[in-house]
């Protein structure tokens, strides 16, 4: 026991130095130069990114074409370029790489495709300059009583009580027009807002998955979501008919969104297919500090359909808008979305059939 | 050695108080920390982020009544904020951390050199430690929840000498997680997966190889009346490895507290 109490000072030293020495066991797994970055790059889009196999995407070959080119005395730029160009190769546009003097951004997925909309001419020659808007939505009641909503962001919140106001408003309407064109995405949460105002019951909202590993194939079991209907406090669609308009820069929450929509009865999506984005995208960094994100936990429709690359419209509801007519004030799919509702609040027969089975309504009397 | 002990065992020693303590030592502390918190959270990010941290803590000893001489009760909380940058300053992090703990110590009393007194004390705290780490640059996986609900074996040491008749107590606390439950989700999966209903495979054994660290405040407190003042050092350090995530929480800081029996 007097041997103890002799080393108990040196006890008590040893234990701080323990600790000391643990501060210093954390250090950064590479080294904050172009070779370090590069490489703490590729290992986090090698561990997360979640859409290998999807894409046939070889990022072993990925990583061996760029690395390469990586040099000591590169600059931030020269490495940033670089580094853009790699994470172009996954073809996502989910995956950005953000510094201070830039973002990388993939643009192919709406740049390679015709736009089919023009703010301008909804406003000027559909809405006339005046119309509600509360929540981030604009809303107006079009000739003929059919209702019309515009949400160009799901980054925009919706309030349950707008939203009350909004469909009040338009509660008499004999349609719905809900267009989505140019609505890039944001919170998932005001995706099953919205539905639930759309279904008298629980709907499937879709299956995620996420990753359980770093390896390409670690994916959990796909789990099942579904959305509720609204509180019955709440005003809910009046169950008239409801076209959904889709352009290609529909992207992530809007996808998803359109997936779930296009599921519903008594619902057409109308345009042309969305811009995908069925990943839910993951935030990380480099040990420069620039940010990096990546779809990492893939979300499939309400069917399971893969819905990364899009959401094709109803069949038979393939519409365009060139930019002529669009220059000329003329919106082709919201004409046809417009005629579309006129026709089946006119015609109980059809109605009772589009209600019933939407891709039957189509097939025998289309547009 | 010889030369150490020699600094922490003064020389003179009075000869005001030499009669035998019967009942373990037992005070309440309160008092404040500051110091330096280092953060790893795979979950968040693979780069450590480090900063200042600031805290605030409890502690309670009392004698069993059963057995005042031989075991003690112990239990307490503490609260920590730490707001933390990356290595190169341009994203910032939060963590906040609270920890409760309840334990019972056996403890032996020695008496090295006349005059003074040596408690060594051994046992074992339940734990439970809640914390979030937070990230505001990141989209979808801004934050990082930690919860764990445990049992630490702890170990402590307490030497009282009296300086001119004034108590100055030098000890040390060490705690160690060993068997518990604690939470993690998986290596992907987002809290809107968890918010959405899927639950499985959040809660996690814990046992030294997935869950460990250590606690220790090594102090010096000086008691001239009923209240008095005690200065330390705390070192915790929290590592975590499930689902292939790694969390670290490292914080050292220097402590000020206020000390009564």
């Amino acid at each position: 026991m007097r041997r103890l109490i002799d080393k108990l000072p040196a006890l008590f030293l040893a234990s701080s130095a323990v600790c000391m020495g643990l501060t210093g066991c954390e250090g950064e797994e590479y080294a904050d130069d172009p070779r370090g970055n590069f490489e703490a790059l590729w290992e986090i889009v090698d561990t997360r990114y979640c859409f290998f196999e999807e894409k046939g995407i070889d990022w072993e070959a990925v990583g061996k074409k760029y690395r390469s080119r990586v040099k000591p005395d590169m600059s931030d730029m020269a490495l940033f370029s670089l580094c853009s160009e790699m994470l172009s190769e996954l073809r996502d546009g989910h995956v950005n790489l953000v510094s201070s003097f830039d973002t990388y951004y993939y643009r192919a997925w709406w740049t390679d495709y015709p736009q089919d909309f023009n703010l301008r001419t909804l406003q000027q020659y559909y809405l006339g300059f005046d119309y509600g808007q509360t929540s981030g939505i604009s809303y107006k009641m079009m000739p003929d009583s059919i209702g019309y909503m515009y949400y160009p962001s799901f980054s925009s919140g919706i309030g349950n009580l707008n939203l009350d106001y909004i469909l009040a408003i338009l509660y008499k309407s004999k349609g719905l027009v809900l267009d989505v064109r140019n609505n890039g995405g944001g919170l998932l949460t005001n995706v099953e807002t919205l539905v639930s105002r759309f279904t008298d019951t629980p709907v499937s909202g879709g299956y995620i998955t996420h990753k359980t590993g770093p390896g390409h194939d670690d994916f959990s079991e796909p789990f099942s979501f579904t959305y509720s209907p609204a509180d019955a406090r709440r005003v809910s669609w009046n169950g008239t008919p409801v076209v959904v308009l889709t352009n290609r820069s529909c992207f992530s929450a809007a996808n998803d969104f359109v997936a779930v929509m296009k599921s519903l009865p008594g619902v057409a999506v109308m345009g042309a297919r969305t811009g995908g984005g069925g990943g839910l995208p993951f935030s990380s960094e480099l040990p420069n500090g620039w940010a990096v994100r990546l779809s990492a936990s893939p979300i499939s429709g309400p069917g399971g359909e893969f819905i990364e690359f899009g959401v094709d419209p109803t069949p038979g509801c393939e519409v365009t808008s060139s930019d002529i007519q669009l220059a000329r004030g003329t919106d082709h799919i919201l004409d046809t979305a417009l005629s579309l509702l006129e026709r089946l609040a006119a015609n109980k027969e059809e109605r009772d059939l589009f209600m019933r089975d939407k891709e039957e309504y189509f097939r025998v009397y289309g547009l | 050695m010889a030369a150490i002990a020699s600094l922490l065992i003064p020389s003179r020693i009075s000869a005001q108080d030499t009669r035998t303590e019967e009942r373990v030592p037992s005070r309440f502390s309160i008092g404040i920390g500051v110091g330096e918190t280092r953060s790893l959270d795979t979950y968040l990010s693979p780069v450590t982020y480090s900063g200042t941290s600031f805290g605030l803590g409890v502690w309670q000893e009392l004698p069993f009544s059963s057995h005042p001489g031989e075991w003690r009760m112990c239990f307490g909380g503490e609260g920590r904020f730490s707001n933390m940058l990356n290595p190169r300053g341009n994203a910032r992090k939060y963590d906040a951390d609270l920890r409760i703990a309840w334990g019972a110590e056996r403890m032996w009393s020695i008496k090295p050199v006349t005059g003074s007194t040596l408690w060594l004390g051994a046992g074992a705290d339940g734990v439970i430690e809640g914390g979030c780490g937070y990230l505001p640059r990141n989209g979808n996986n801004p934050a990082a929840a930690r919860a764990r609900i445990g049992i630490d074996i702890a170990g402590s040491a307490e030497w009282t000498m009296y300086l001119k008749g004034v108590p100055l107590t030098v000890g040390e606390r060490l705690s160690v997680p060993t068997l518990g439950i604690f939470f993690s989700p998986q290596y992907g999966e987002s809290y809107y997966e968890i918010y959405l209903g899927n639950r499985s495979g959040l809660v996690h054994t814990g046992w030294w190889g997935n869950t460990g660290g250590v606690r220790s405040h090594l102090t010096v407190s000086v008691r001239p009346g009923k209240w008095g003042v005690r200065l330390g050092w705390l070192c915790s350090l929290q590592r975590q490895n499930a689902c292939n995530l790694r969390t670290r929480l490292l914080t050292n800081a220097l402590t000020l507290e206020l000390v009564s029996r």
